[in-house]
């Protein structure tokens, strides 16, 4: 890939024409337009959290208020004065992404600050990056004495990140061009960005409209159900993004209600399989929902996980679960929602073990869930039995199968390239935050977790979901880690390599490549 | 009857002859001027060089006076507008080749309706079903199912496990009285075929062509001392129209298929469309890639690539690495009399499998028609049409010519058997006759009013 320069010969940054910096008018620059809006986005959020706290009659109204506009009103000028070049590069979307997911980031972290509800910048970025990346850890010791604008703003996080803030953006922006599909394909959870209609416009928009809906609905069901209308909305937002944070440090469990547990189940469910395909189920179009083996392994998974709870005793005097708890906690963790009703540190170690496994890989592609989705697992089955295969048959002709799909070579090698990439952040990480000083199934566990965008873990991360048993350097290592899992690697590496492209060659050292 | 053949591929060479050699008058319209001396040379047929679809063309062909126009060039455009047009000629009959797989469903008969077209055939199609039915019986070198597929005649080999060596076929007839449930309809020894009589001996090495039930297949094989085991571990050599056709069909069975096809291409389509085929890309000559495939342990092993040498040599190695049945298609009819001495076991033609469709039609009232690659002798059959001099007679009485012999009768509520002298006959039955050519005028006679 060659990089554009222009006129002046010299290599534009990030798409800003620096020549023109001085003069008036729009600047064509992708990286400051997407950032822009999607700062103006989270300070719209931060504002509207304001207005909660102001009805709840809460401490917190003028900080999160003044906040939000603050932040609206940088993100709307950057916005303002750019606008999106006819052409997008790759590269630039990948930095892009990478940018507005850490401009958001920080942005979001803001509020915590300002309202005392975190002394240490850290600890407000970790919760912040737990939001927005879905993850639900959090560091936050006393959850019920935060206040409620507060809260509403930490599930707002995640509301926003679930679907994606660029999908929204995309979705919003009146001109997007050849590139635009790479930019909802760069933050969309799974291995293909699907397009739903002709126009990436449109596909965003209508994946926005099933997200929006789905929490209306299922927020008018939690209220049926008994939830107050703030409790209703703001686990409404957790369960359709699968964040799983609550306002109540007993998450769901403070509700004590089996109908509100189930009706959370099935949310689950439904949020960890992909919108894509509900859209055109909704459609009339349920065929491929149907007959998605990615959907049949998903259900199959938890079936099979929620059966082993609820029947093994355990090995090692663990308990068998109840029914309801043993759904509830594998949906919850296949799904990477991370809801805790029960101790499900005291299930079987089998049981236990599977959920850690299940954590990094989530549910499908195209949903809301973490980790690499089940889709490239069974990529990366199909790919190894046909390996074993050429053994036999030397020069064997085979494509790579998902279910009755076949991936090109082309998607196959990137898959195989990611699940590498996926083991090495997963367990590096685990080594790296058990450096930080956590026992063995802690460190791994919150690896997974992290990586996962689950939230809770097992060990010392047991139901109580918070990251506060983790040392300051490793809660830096999980948050990069969630990044890292939310937005699938490749465009935050990707991004890194951009950024040491783009050094002025007079900073690098002597005799280094200069691509 | 006059008949304009366009195309003189393998499928209307073979027509021409075959055709030709029945009194009709027969044009060839062909394109490339070589192949067209070629034909004109070696066959008594007419030959206009040109394109079929150029209605010039086909007025110096004397489309006007033709009764039949068979549209048989690799061109499915070519094939549908000839019969088009000759239609608008005003030729009762055309027989059309369609070649693409789509153009054969119910879409494909719609149109083919629209047309007026009256009978389409499919080469590889064809020769595909003609393999399926030899994996199907294990050990035949022919099939042609009659009657519906109630009846078949089985090709085989005499081998030296047959009880029957040393013996005349009216011993062997005794033995297996009251009823039969074969018949010897044809047999080969040094080139020469005939249609047995009762003082024939068997040895062993004689090709012969037995009529039997469906049901009583495997037995006659084994009585025969050709059966071999069933196919269960199958490789296909080249994958085109046939070699996937029958790897497809293979899978769907129940067996373990390898399938081998040297263009990486095709071969990747081929895995992507037949997940349960193991595919291979190779050079189907390369005895490593055949050794490694385990073609030693292989129980049928079918050559289908366009190329005649490669089969034969694939097919060779193979009947010498281990004991599979070899199957080898081949385009060139003059090679078939050396295949045998390759260790192959069958071989057959996609002309042949066509032909025999088309003769089907041509020939108005019989229902079944198997021409033999190696011989002159064809199995037909007829339906005794009421005031017919075979209505309500004894087989006996009939007096067929020599080179004429009734097999079987299939009663209208579908039951068939073996004919006897004293079988009797009645209308709306079916027979199915041995004869040469020369005499199928005669057996018409028999069985129409």
């Amino acid at each position: 890939m060659t990089l554009a320069t222009h006129k002046s010969g010299r290599v534009a940054w990030l798409g800003v024409r620096g020549e023109r910096l001085l003069l008036p008018g729009r600047y064509s620059s992708l990286v400051a337009n997407i950032v822009g809006l999607a700062l103006a986005v989270v300070g719209v959020g931060i504002a509207v959290s304001g207005v909660v706290d102001l009805i709840a009659g809460g401490p917190d109204v003028w900080p999160l208020i003044a906040t939000g506009t603050l932040v609206w009103a940088v993100g709307s000028v950057m916005w303002r004065i750019t606008i999106v070049p006819k052409q997008i590069r790759i590269l630039d979307v990948f930095s892009t992404v990478t940018l507005a997911w850490l401009a958001m980031a920080i942005a979001g972290a803001v509020p915590y600050l300002l309202t005392g509800h975190f002394d240490r910048i850290d600890d407000a970025l970790f919760e912040s990056i737990s939001g927005f990346t879905t993850t639900g850890a959090t560091v936050t010791a006393d959850i019920e004495a935060t206040s409620q604008g507060l809260l509403f703003w930490r599930s707002t996080t995640q509301w926003l990140g679930g679907m994606g803030v660029i999908v929204l953006v995309v979705a919003v922006l009146p001109t997007v061009g050849s590139g635009g599909m790479s930019l909802l394909a760069a933050e969309a959870p799974g291995p293909t960005g699907e397009r739903l209609t002709p126009r990436v416009r449109e596909t965003a928009r209508r994946l926005w409209a099933v997200y929006v809906g789905f929490t209306i609905v299922l927020a008018l069901l939690y209220a049926v159900a008994g939830m107050s209308l703030y409790d209703a909305v703001s686990h409404s937002f957790t369960t359709v993004s699968t964040g799983g944070f609550s306002p109540y440090q007993d998450s769901i469990g403070a509700f004590d209600s089996a109908a509100i547990e189930w009706i959370c189940i099935v949310a689950m469910l439904f949020a960890g399989g992909s919108f894509t395909l509900y859209y055109r189920a909704l459609k009339r179009d349920p065929k491929p929902l149907l007959r998605s083996s990615e959907f049949r392994v998903y259900l199959l998974v938890v079936a099979g996980i929620a059966l082993w709870a609820f029947i093994a005793s355990g090995n090692d005097g663990g308990q068998a679960a109840g029914f309801r708890d043993a759904m509830f906690t594998t949906v919850s963790t296949v799904t990477t929602t991370g809801y805790v009703t029960n101790e499900y540190g005291l299930w079987s170690q089998t049981a236990q073990l599977l959920l850690l496994l299940v954590m990094p890989i989530g549910a499908m592609a195209g949903s809301t869930a973490g980790g690499v989705k089940i889709v490239r697992v069974m990529a990366l089955a199909s790919f190894a039995h046909r390996e074993a295969l050429r053994h036999l048959h030397p020069h064997l002709v085979r494509p790579v199968r998902v279910g009755s799909g076949i991936l090109t070579d082309d998607v196959a090698r990137k898959v195989v390239g990611f699940m590498a990439l996926a083991l090495a952040v997963f367990g590096g990480g685990a080594v790296l935050i058990s450096a930080t000083g956590p026992d063995m199934i802690t460190s791994f566990s919150s690896s997974a977790t992290a990586f996962g965008n689950v939230g809770p873990g097992l060990g010392a991360l047991d139901h109580a979901n918070d990251f506060l048993s983790i040392p300051p350097a490793g809660r830096a290592i999980a948050m990069a880690q969630m990044l890292l899992g939310r937005l699938e690697i490749y465009p935050v590496i990707l991004a890194l390599s951009v950024v040491t492209l783009r050094i002025p060659k007079v900073l690098r050292p002597r005799g280094s490549a200069s691509r | 009857m006059h008949v304009v053949i366009v195309g003189a591929g393998e499928v209307g060479w073979y027509l021409a002859q075959r055709l030709g050699a029945e009194g009709n008058d027969v044009v060839v319209v062909e394109q490339d001027e070589v192949i067209a001396a070629a034909i004109g040379a070696e066959l008594d047929v007419q030959v206009v060089v040109g394109s079929a679809t150029v209605p010039s063309t086909l007025r110096s062909a004397g489309i006007e006076q033709a009764d039949l126009l068979a549209g048989v060039t690799q061109n499915d455009e070519v094939n549908l507008l000839a019969s088009l047009l000759a239609k608008e000629f005003g030729v009762e009959q055309t027989v059309v080749r369609i070649q693409t797989e789509e153009l054969r469903g119910s879409l494909g008969r719609s149109l083919l309706k629209t047309m007026r077209a009256d009978v389409i055939i499919d080469p590889d199609a064809d020769t595909a079903d003609e393999i399926m039915e030899l994996a199907h019986v294990s050990g035949a070198d022919e099939v042609y199912p009659m009657s519906n597929g109630e009846l078949l005649v089985l090709g085989a080999v005499i081998g030296e496990s047959s009880p029957f060596v040393g013996h005349d076929l009216a011993e062997i007839g005794r033995s297996f009285e009251p009823n039969w449930r074969f018949l010897f309809g044809a047999l080969t020894r040094e080139g020469e075929t005939v249609i047995p009589r009762g003082d024939q001996v068997l040895e062993v090495g004689d090709h012969v062509r037995v009529l039997t039930t469906r049901a009583a297949r495997r037995e006659i094989m084994e009585l025969l001392g050709a059966a071999t085991r069933r196919a269960r571990r199958v490789m296909v050599l080249g994958g085109g129209a046939v070699g996937s056709r029958v790897a497809e069909r293979l899978q769907t069975e129940g067996a373990t298929v390898v399938l081998v096809d040297n263009d990486p291409v095709r071969a990747k389509a081929l895995s992507e469309r037949l997940p349960r085929v193991t595919v291979v890309q190779g050079d189907i000559a390369d005895t490593e890639l055949l050794l490694e495939e385990s073609v030693a342990r292989m129980d049928l092993v079918i050559a289908a690539t366009g190329d005649d040498a490669s089969n034969v040599l694939a097919c060779a190695y193979a009947a010498a690495e281990g004991d599979a049945f070899t199957v080898a298609v081949l385009h060139r009819l003059a090679l078939l009399p050396l295949v045998r001495q390759f260790g192959i076991d069958a071989a057959l033609s996609p002309r042949t499998a066509s032909a025999n469709a088309v003769l089907r039609h041509i020939r108005g009232g019989t229902a079944s028609v198997a021409t033999f690659l190696e011989s002159d002798v064809e199995v037909n059959e007829f339906e005794i049409q009421p005031g017919s001099a075979a209505e309500g007679s004894l087989v006996a009485d009939l007096h067929l010519p020599h080179s004429v012999l009734l097999g079987a009768v299939t009663r209208p509520d579908g039951t068939a058997e073996i004919v006897r002298g004293r079988t009797l006959l009645n209308a709306g039955d079916s027979v199915v006759v041995f004869s040469r050519p020369d005499a199928l005028a005669v057996t018409r006679r028999a069985f129409s009013a």
